[in-house]
């Protein structure tokens, strides 16, 4: 594939390549390919065909290029990818991934913007405030369970006094009362635990 | 200049974002938005007359849809516990994140942060089971990324902490 398309390819993906130039005393990379426009944005100072760094302005990739460093130097066609990391950009964070590529004697990192269904925060956003409102609904409905055994007991007393068959029958309404909210109370769910990472 | 990473660790929507926003930015907003990985802000601070670059790694929550990674803790130097005191539960899930960043990153000062500190009314966490962690030493403060209190003096402290160390 010829390498405009390609590199046209990428930027439609969201995606930047580079390559490591320069590894002390910090690393400083060239563009492999044209970059899309967020790139610009968060680091200003890349140029086609003009070293640039990367130290300081993604503090992440701080930490994660010293990892890839280790892959780089293997040299066996490793890939190491990194777990998504934000970045404050004007209207909404970007959401990003690493990955550093060792291809024999080149060290390339991508930069790949998560978007569309890559990008999960819309879908944890609305599961955890499901999450939350079924927390807050167990939490008040578990506000239930003292008036409901309140009138379990009252309904015992009264029983145990000897009621009229009027009062027999209001005792017995209580009764199923009672029953009929515990039923609904005993369905609703707990909310899941989480998992130890 | 040194930098010291630092990371806010604790069960979703337990105000870790907030307490970020609230010290780096003085704001806060009451609108939950969930973090997802991770989102690295810095503020500089002067500690015994040094000035130290924390580096706050705003990890995303413990919870049943995503875990916390280990390899964000790889080389940390403190962290921040957040606990949200009008959710037990949150509590219990800070205990089990303390036992995976002792195991990744060692004994390393770290802080329990009550927060929702404005939400006294509603907390859930009691004292008893505060006076457990002090007898564990755990040293807690009681927070509010809404009102402010408590969060300066608790990146404050892990700041001293981490140049002490």
């Amino acid at each position: 594939m010829p390498s405009d398309v390609l590199g046209d390819l990428l930027r439609a993906l969201d995606a930047v390549v580079m390559e490591r130039m320069e590894r002390l005393p910090t690393d400083r990379f060239v563009l492999m390919t044209p970059a899309p426009a967020w790139f610009g944005h968060v680091v200003p100072r890349a140029a086609p065909d003009e070293p640039f760094g990367l130290e300081g302005i993604l503090p992440f990739l701080d930490t994660f290029l010293r990892e890839a460093d280790a892959c780089w130097r293997a040299g066996r066609g490793d890939a190491l990818a990194s777990p998504p990391f934000a970045v404050a950009a004007e209207e909404q964070d970007l959401l990003l991934r690493a990955s550093a590529v060792a291809l024999g004697e080149r060290h390339v990192l991508v930069l790949h913007r998560l978007v569309g269904a890559t990008d999960t925060r819309p879908l944890l956003q609305q599961a955890r405030e499901d999450r939350l409102a079924h927390e807050q609904l167990v939490k008040r409905v578990g506000t239930l369970h003292g008036p409901a055994k309140a009138l379990a007991r009252v309904a015992t007393q009264l029983r145990e006094a000897e009621p009229t068959p009027a009062q027999r029958a209001a005792v017995e309404e209580i009764d199923q009362a009672v029953e009929r909210l515990g039923q609904v109370l005993e369905g609703i769910p707990e909310p899941p635990r989480y998992r130890r990472g | 200049m040194t930098q010291k990473k630092i990371c806010m660790l604790g069960s979703f929507a337990v105000g870790k974002t907030s307490l970020v926003s609230r010290y780096v930015r003085s704001i806060f907003s009451e609108k939950y938005l969930t973090t997802v990985g991770v989102k690295v802000d810095k503020k500089s601070v002067q500690v015994d007359g040094r000035e130290v670059t924390l580096l706050l790694w705003d990890i995303n929550g413990q919870d049943a849809f995503q875990s916390v990674q280990r390899s964000y803790l790889r080389g940390t130097a403190a962290y921040l516990l957040v606990v949200d005191g009008t959710r037990r539960a949150t509590l219990d899930a800070a205990c089990d994140l303390q036992k995976t960043a002792e195991e990744v990153a060692g004994k390393v000062p770290f802080i329990l942060a009550l927060n929702k500190a404005d939400l006294m009314a509603e907390w859930e966490v009691d004292d008893r089971a505060l006076w457990k962690l002090a007898e564990q030493g755990w040293p807690v403060i009681r927070t509010s990324a809404k009102t402010g209190a408590g969060v300066e003096e608790a990146f404050e402290r892990l700041a001293r902490a981490v140049v002490a160390e």
